[in-house]
């Protein structure tokens, strides 16, 4: 029993790096209804630049993070006003191949400047594990995780109650209607993308902390899809816990599958197992809204 | 009946032709012409890529069946060309001769697709793109788990295919091979997409509520394009098991499904000849790098490192390029050509 | 449409360059330089490189100068074929593979198509000349560096109990490969195998599977991964404060792991089959000067010998009048402790045996450096063969 405890407990703690990346991909679909699958590359984007500024050019890592905060901000433009921009009105399957085509792109890129080795991170936080319920849990983690708690909070208040969040949950409703309240729709849709690019590049950072970076980084915004789907695409609060919930449900089905079945390794498809399963069930998600199709 | 005034059409028979007009036919015949005497003037490498054109455009055409016609959003094509590698792989090895493996490949997957098919009955856009990104995952996931089956990650051996005693065994065998499925697989498409089925899948992609109140059976009709176009999956993965003579799972990975889905993008979503233009295109496009890398390290020895490197990035960088300033694909830029010549000195 | 022709006529014509080289050694290289394995792909497909403008500043092989091509496939199995066909009908009469995808994938080919191929996949199944009759490596196969491992741990255990061991690897058949050979020797040996768990090449986390051990208390645990696996690995290990020796296998130890793991690859054992830069033997002079004094990868190293040993290979075929396939193959088979500079132990391969050596060199790793602890030798036992 204690080992499935020590299960959830690792799920949590994997599940919160997860949800930070989850909330990412979350606001540019709250605010534009595009699906990124290039979010995992924004995340790696963020690492890399906070490690180029970090131990390539020397400088402080307060300076560097905000620095990189800035570089995402400038990043974020440009993607919605050189790519998404002109996807505006376009089938669904043109945004996301947009996007996957986007994912390849920054990764060569990073590729090109950084090489492909793996490249160690500046250890910022203290590396001695802290000990939960008898099973040590890197500090790394557990930053993430009020990392992300704390990201939900602010963006939930904004989404809820400042005018600008306001005014991206309207145009995603209905972009006609909020033009012709007199939204600035082009701006909206750069903030939204900004605001995921900071989120994603503190998502790298921390990631970075774990076990440094590589260009196949990446690959984590394929796991962000079935917490996505699990919590709702536009639920700031299905993203958080999706992200946990998906983190607890691979590790502990993988220890009943190796327990229960000998299954080795299910734990790479645990997640989009449970999520077909629940798609049948509640095909939006478990928090998403129900789209109300007329003819 | 044709003139300077253009075609019009005197029967619905005549109108869903696929070939109009006497020069329609003849460009048609003289393009099969010096397809079937391309062997023999090409080296081997050449004739290698001719091969795997053809099989990426029975892919093509499959998966364009499937999302450019009927709308649903399949992540998953990859893993269905996988499952027909394994499962033809599987008869030929347990002695089936190569044809009827063949067919059964094509049948298991048309099975495969059709049970992914059906979270399609809930499900629609994004939602669906990811339940079909499951599939392709667990499917792949099964691929290196079931050893016994399938060789694990280890893979499978082999041989090139034998029909009535002659074997297969050089690529300008398997190019004819190839070739023949490939004319088949499209003009399948092409006819299915002139019978009632076709024009139900167009109708569900487009106004599927209004499909339904007309009386189309979404669901029957879904499955129905789930499952011919992993029947045409399946026999592409079989005759991709057989050329390469080894599989092993990660040829099936979902860098597949995506390469399979720029090509129907990129060659125009909906249209059959786009998807062959899309195949084309995306096969010969790493070679034409790669050749292009070579001539530059002519000149700039330690460029060509890095251009190598960067050709998943230039992949990427033409597709959101096509999307964004061709987003109906190369299919439309033949139109326009076409066009062009038709109504010259005319503008389009 | 003038300008298509035009387009259509120059990529013709490109073909055509391709096909009118002159006559010289020309050796195909596939490298992975921008996939999942670049990493280590790439000082490797330098290391092939350098040897190469090494041996054509000597004069090349009897006067003869090496052409060489290198296609970039990125662990893509698709390209990896068509790059095998282009380097073919340029004309290469033998080639540098790289990883086990295409190594696999391009088995029944090469032998087809009698081409010699030199990897970087020391996969068991490769060594036995009935299935793989024109493949070749220069270092000793994973499974022959686990069974090296495990006998010099059984040689150290000094208590009365047998030691417990136990298998993590990723299900890659990189990974798998060396398994059912080391689980038989261990337990011929005296080994207690108490677990065997599934680490995948890109995990960030392998606390599930750890835990699971660390209940097992093994004594001794074989980490078959990447550099990146490793590290969360051993850095895993530490966290749980694991008491086992890791003993990592050949691509999961080189110098990144070093950096990437710090301290917690202290006391840990690394395999490797080549001698680590800045060695004391008369290979290293050369590569010092060649890379100006810049410490390499034992990647490098390796690809360096990889490609040393076929360029004699091929110089006993010009000897004979054989320059092409079957002749380098079986130049190939004529090497007997053919010693490379002693970059790499001496290698010999025979007409029923292609297993280079049976010797691994085992590492105490260090968070700055690696220590050689000591050469293992086994014999070359005839039922080891293949597997």
């Amino acid at each position: 029993m204690e080992y499935y405890l020590h299960l959830v407990l690792n799920g949590l703690v994997i599940g919160s790096i997860y949800s930070l990346v989850a909330l990412g991909f979350v606001i540019i679909y709250k605010a534009t209804k595009v699906v990124n699958f290039a979010q995992g590359e924004l995340v790696m984007f963020g690492a890399y630049i906070c490690f180029a500024l970090t131990v390539q050019m020397g400088l402080p890592f307060l300076v560097s993070f905000f620095m990189t905060l800035i570089f995402s901000v400038v990043l974020g433009i440009c993607l919605e006003r050189v790519v998404l921009r002109p996807m505006i009105g376009e089938p669904i399957i043109s945004v996301i191949m947009v996007t996957v085509g986007l994912s390849t792109v920054l990764k060569a890129v990073i590729q090109l400047f950084w090489g492909t080795q793996v490249r160690v991170y500046p250890q910022v936080l203290p590396s001695e594990s802290v000990w939960i319920l008898g099973l040590p849990v890197a500090p790394v983690y557990i930053a993430a995780f009020c990392l992300s708690v704390v990201l939900f909070i602010i963006f939930s208040v904004f989404f809820k109650y400042s005018t600008m969040g306001i005014a991206m949950r309207a145009t995603a409703f209905d972009q006609q209607a909020a033009q012709s309240m007199g939204i600035g729709v082009k701006n909206i849709f750069a903030m939204s993308w900004c605001i995921a690019a900071v989120v994603s590049s503190i998502g790298g950072i921390i990631l970075g902390n774990i076990n440094g970076i590589t260009p196949q980084l990446g690959h984590l915004g394929l796991k962000v899809f079935p917490a996505v789907i699990l919590g709702g695409l536009d639920s700031l609060l299905g993203a958080a816990v999706g992200g946990l919930i998906i983190g607890i449900l691979e590790n502990v089905s993988d220890g009943v599958a190796q327990q229960f079945f000998g299954l080795a390794g299910f734990r790479e498809v645990a997640a989009y197992f449970i999520l077909v399963i629940i798609l049948m069930i509640k095909p939006y998600g478990l928090f998403g809204t129900h789209e109300i199709e007329r003819v | 009946m044709r003139g300077k005034c253009g075609l019009f059409f005197t029967s619905y028979a005549k109108e869903s032709q696929i070939l109009h007009t006497g020069f329609q036919k003849s460009s048609m015949a003289l393009f099969f012409l010096v397809l079937l005497l391309a062997p023999f003037f090409l080296n081997s490498y050449q004739v290698s890529l001719l091969c795997m054109i053809n099989i990426a455009v029975i892919g093509a055409v499959s998966l364009n069946l499937l999302t450019g016609s009927c709308g649903q959003i399949s992540l998953g094509h990859g893993a269905f060309i996988g499952v027909g590698a394994y499962a033809t792989g599987i008869c030929t090895l347990s002695g089936w001769p190569f044809l009827p493996a063949l067919l059964f490949g094509g049948a298991t997957t048309a099975l495969v697709g059709m049970i992914f098919g059906i979270p399609s009955l809930r499900l629609k856009g994004i939602y669906l793109a990811i339940a079909t990104l499951a599939a392709q995952l667990i499917l792949v996931y099964i691929f290196m788990r079931w050893t016994s089956l399938t060789g694990g990650a280890t893979g499978m051996g082999l041989d090139p295919p034998m029909i009535l005693g002659y074997s297969f065994d050089t690529d300008q065998k398997m190019f004819y091979l190839t070739l023949v499925f490939s004319i088949l697989a499209v003009l399948m498409v092409k006819n299915i997409l002139r019978t009632k089925s076709g024009r139900a899948f167009v109708a569900i992609r487009d106004f599927h509520l209004s499909a339904e109140s007309v009386g189309i059976n979404l669901f029957r009709y879904k499955l129905q394009a789930f499952g011919v176009s992993s029947f045409l999956a399946g026999i592409a993965g079989g005759l991709w098991a057989h050329y390469t003579m080894y599989i092993t799972p990660e040829q099936f990975e979902i860098g597949l499904s995506i390469q399979y889905l720029a090509m129907i993008i990129i060659g125009g979503l909906g249209s059959v000849i786009g998807s062959v233009f899309g195949a084309v295109f995306l096969t010969l496009l790493p070679e034409v790098l790669g050749v292009l890398a070579n001539i530059m390290s002519g000149f700039f020895p330690n460029i060509s490192t890095y251009f190598l490197a960067m050709r998943d990035g230039i992949f990427g960088l033409i597709l959101v390029l096509f999307l964004i300033f061709e987003p109906d694909g190369l299919a439309r830029r033949w139109q326009l050509a076409k066009s062009y010549f038709k109504l010259h000195p005319f503008a389009h | 449409m003038k300008r298509l022709f035009q387009l259509i006529s120059l990529v013709l014509a490109m073909f055509f360059f391709i096909g009118t080289a002159q006559a010289q050694i020309k050796i195909g290289i596939l490298s992975d330089l921008s996939g999942g394995t670049a990493d280590v792909g790439r000082p490797y497909a330098e290391g092939i490189k350098d040897c190469v403008k090494y041996i054509n500043d000597q004069g090349g092989i009897n006067g003869q100068k090496i052409e060489i091509m290198q296609i970039d496939y990125a662990y893509n199995v698709q390209q990896a074929i068509s790059a095998y066909n282009r380097l073919k009908s340029w004309g290469m009469v033998a080639l540098q593979g790289w990883g086990t995808a295409d190594t696999e994938a391009l088995v029944r080919q090469v032998a087809r198509d009698e081409m010699p191929t030199y990897s970087a996949s020391y996969s068991g199944h490769l060594t036995d000349p009935r299935e793989a009759p024109y493949n070749f490596f220069i270092a000793a196969d994973y499974s022959t560096q686990l069974r090296g491992a495990l006998d010099f741990f059984y040689k150290a255990w000094d208590q009365d109990r047998a030691p417990r061991i136990a298998f993590v690897y990723p299900n890659h058949p990189y990974g798998l490969a060396p398994i059912p050979a080391g689980k038989e020797y261990a337990l011929e040996l005296g080994f207690e195998i108490v677990g065997e768990e599934n680490v995948g090449l890109g995990d960030m986390d392998a606390t599930t599977q750890l835990l699971r051990l660390s209940r097992q208390q093994p004594d001794y645990v074989w980490v078959g991964g990447t550099i990146s696996s490793t590290a969360v690995i051993l850095k895993d290990a530490q966290r749980l404060n694991m008491d086992a020796t890791f003993v990592t296998n050949i691509w999961g130890s080189d110098e990144q792991l070093l950096s990437l793991a710090g301290p917690a690859v202290n006391g840990h054992i690394g395999l490797q089959t080549a001698v680590i830069y800045g060695a004391d033997v008369p290979g290293m002079e050369i590569i010092k000067e060649l890379t100006g004094g810049k410490p390499q990868m034992t990647h490098y190293i390796r690809g360096f010998a990889s490609m040393y040993v076929m360029a004699e290979a091929i110089r006993i075929a010009i000897e004979q009048g054989e320059l092409n396939g079957p002749g380098i193959r079986d130049a190939s088979r004529t090497l007997r402790d053919f010693d490379p500079m002693g970059l790499t132990p001496p290698i010999s391969f025979f007409p029923d045996d292609h297993r280079p050596n049976m010797s691994v060199k085992l590492y105490r790793l260090h968070q700055d450096g690696m220590e050689l602890l000591t050469t293992e030798t086994l014999e070359r036992r005839a039922e080891w063969l293949g597997k």
